[in-house]
């Protein structure tokens, strides 16, 4: 077998094969999930009476979404604004870097009509590079400060050590090591057909990441959306 | 060593918000930094989403289906339970703050009295808290005191109507009527209510305590028993309104009434300063009432959480202060990123230090911005800060809006 056949056999596998499993597990993952929280749902009265509702519903979800979320208004903000601001980073650019790059919509349209789900988008008006290494490089920066408090809070045995639980030292180096494979293979500083491997890696890497979500606190990703919402509506109510 | 005996688990109550929110806790540690309790006492314990974990690990034994399969997994440690019991009900106020502090807005106060309700049907209620929990179930008050002895205050009133039908009823609560301290609260509410010609009565005897300990304890069902009776006593009264010098009444009254009797109550709900700010011919704008000039002092307001993150009574109550002193000043920490006195969710009757050195905390705040008066809208706010100015040696005078008003409209 040659490095090309072993090339061509990690190719198929990671772009072909793979995307089945991870779809598969990840469907079954997240439906169990989901069917936990369904168990849970039961009927209960709202947050006091309607005529007791002191602004809108709506409003609350807007502002939530938008204003509460700003320095000015947001508690974590201004009491440890350093966080704030790394996390916001961390998270706006993994949204960024996800959908809003050429490389990544590319990818991601693919897998959308492989699972049979028609698209037409026109690649070429999403951010293409130098700006998706920027934007890498911020991730990749951020996570690091991330992973850094931790460590540093595990260390030095604060009481938010408390919080710390080896978990954290499998999801965010996780999250690193898809970010760096990603960036070391767009800017191909090593020879191909090493560059082609760390593409490989990639890809595997955020398959498994993909499977690892529905069943670890990455499900935030999806239930932050929920909870935040869910919060707004409760604001609305009590107008505040 | 003897094994320790181990007690079967159940959780009932977490609702599907709840449970989501408990899984979206990523403990990034931000809501330590808005927990009072947390910035008194730097232990891991006082963290609220160290409590979350706590409950999220009960809510995995007892609700997954490894616990069906195998159902000792359901049986957890009488010792490792205990110590979760300790921190549970200590360490928190139940103030809210962890929610406005939380990225998410994760509530974890409600899973914090889901955990403890969870607790305290296992039995594991701390020893103080058992003894406070039998008193409120024989006297229907958290002090332990007979029924009557909630129309003490009203002796010192002429013509009160007690348990008449009206329009109005005002429910004092239990701080407010059962303590001396309190009674001023009582008393000047009581005044200005008579003063606005409202045709107003009071429950008397038969007014319950709100059911608010009762939440803080776990006892939901409690609650919802003090929920029913109230609710049942005022509309027996034909009364259209019901008005409450107290934030925690307050809350529950509108708020958490309507979850806990699963229907709508037959009246509306208002805080006095809600009602004061309503009534422009008692706050100086209109005003037919003998108001002298306004008080000569730099005064702040301390919003109760109960009442401003957790009730939305945010600017009636500085509309009504600006209106009747010389000078108005917010403190760090106001509107809904309140700071807690200390003196809720029961950390007085089991950290009374504690919950003193967070009321200290508040009265600096108000150091801070040089305030000679510290107004509050709530009995148990008053009397923990007053506490915590006594201890702190502070000059400040700390009273309640109510009082302000009657002594501003000489009536008191």
């Amino acid at each position: 077998m040659t490095v090309s056949d072993v090339q061509l056999l990690l190719t198929r596998f990671s772009m072909i094969d793979l995307p089945l499993i991870t779809i598969t597990v990840f469907a079954v993952l997240l439906t169990l999930r989901l069917t936990k929280w369904y168990m849970a749902w039961k009927y209960a009265q709202p947050l006091g009476s309607p005529g007791a509702v002191k602004g809108s519903r709506i409003s609350g979800i807007i502002l939530n979404w938008t204003i509460n979320l700003t320095p000015p208004r947001d508690l974590p903000a201004r009491l440890e604004p350093g966080f704030y601001f790394v996390g916001l980073t961390m998270h706006l650019s993994f949204i960024a870097i996800l959908l809003l790059t050429k490389s990544h919509i590319t990818v991601i349209t693919g897998w959308l009509k492989y699972l049979g789900i028609p698209i037409s988008i026109n690649v070429n008006m999403f951010l293409q590079r130098p700006y998706t290494h920027i934007i890498s490089a911020l991730l990749l920066a951020s996570i690091t400060v991330m992973f850094a408090r931790r460590v540093y809070h595990y260390a030095t045995k604060s009481p938010l050590r408390g919080l710390i639980g080896s978990g954290e030292f499998i999801a965010t180096p996780f999250i690193l090591v898809i970010g760096l494979t990603g960036l070391l293979a767009a800017l191909r500083v090593l020879p191909e057909p090493f560059t082609q491997y760390l593409v490989i890696s990639h890809v595997i890497l955020v398959q498994l990441f993909i499977i690892y979500v529905p069943a670890s606190k990455f499900i935030h990703g999806i239930s932050a959306f929920i909870v935040r919402t869910l919060s707004g509506v409760k604001r609305g109510r009590l107008g505040v | 060593m003897q094994p320790q005996p181990l007690i079967p688990i159940s959780i009932s109550g977490l609702t599907a918000t709840q449970l989501i929110q408990l899984e979206t806790c990523v403990k990034c540690g931000a809501c330590a930094h808005a927990c009072p309790v947390y910035n008194e006492d730097k232990h891991s314990f006082a963290i609220p989403a160290l409590k979350l974990s706590e409950l999220r690990d009960i809510v995995n034994r007892a609700n997954s289906i490894l616990s069906i399969l195998f159902p000792r997994r359901m049986l957890v440690a009488r010792g490792k339970l205990e110590k979760i019991a300790k921190e549970a009900y200590g360490r928190c106020t139940l103030c809210g703050r962890c929610w406005v502090g939380c990225v998410f807005n994760i509530d974890n106060r409600e899973l914090r009295e889901v955990l403890r309700s969870t607790l305290y049907r296992a039995n594991l209620l701390p020893e103080p808290l058992m003894k406070f929990a039998s008193a409120l179930r024989e006297a229907r008050n958290p002090l332990g005191l007979e029924a009557k002895r909630r129309l003490n205050w009203v002796n010192k009133l002429k013509e009160v109507k007690v348990g008449e039908e009206a329009s109005t009823v005002y429910f004092v609560g239990c701080q407010s009527s059962l303590t001396e301290d309190g009674e001023g609260i009582a008393t000047a509410t009581a005044t200005l209510l008579s003063l606005s010609r409202e045709d107003w009565a009071i429950l008397g005897e038969q007014e319950w305590c709100c059911g608010n300990p009762w939440i803080a304890i776990g006892d939901f069902e409690q609650a919802r028993r003090h929920a029913l009776h109230n609710t049942l006593a005022i509309e027996a009264l034909r009364a259209k309104r019901v008005i409450t010098s107290c934030a925690c009444c307050y809350q529950l009254l509108k708020w958490k009434y309507p979850q806990l009797i699963g229907r709508q109550p037959r009246f509306e709900v208002l805080h006095t300063s809600e009602y004061l700010s309503q009534r422009t011919s008692i706050i100086p704008h209109g005003n037919p009432v003998p108001l002298y000039k306004r008080l000569d002092v730099r005064a702040t307001y301390h919003d109760p959480c109960l009442l401003a993150r957790l009730g939305g009574v945010v600017e009636e109550p500085r509309r009504i202060i600006r209106g009747l002193v010389k000078e108005f000043i917010e403190m760090p920490e106001n509107r809904i990123d309140t700071y807690c006195c200390g003196g809720g969710g029961l950390l007085k009757e089991l950290e009374r230090d504690l919950s003193v050195k967070i009321g200290i905390r508040r009265i600096k705040h108000a150091e801070s911005v040089k305030a000679e008066l510290l107004l509050t809208a709530c009995p148990f706010c008053k009397a923990n800060l007053a506490e915590a100015a006594a201890k702190a040696g502070s000059s400040i005078r700390v009273l309640d809006l109510a009082e302000l008003v009657a002594r501003q409209a000489g009536l008191t």
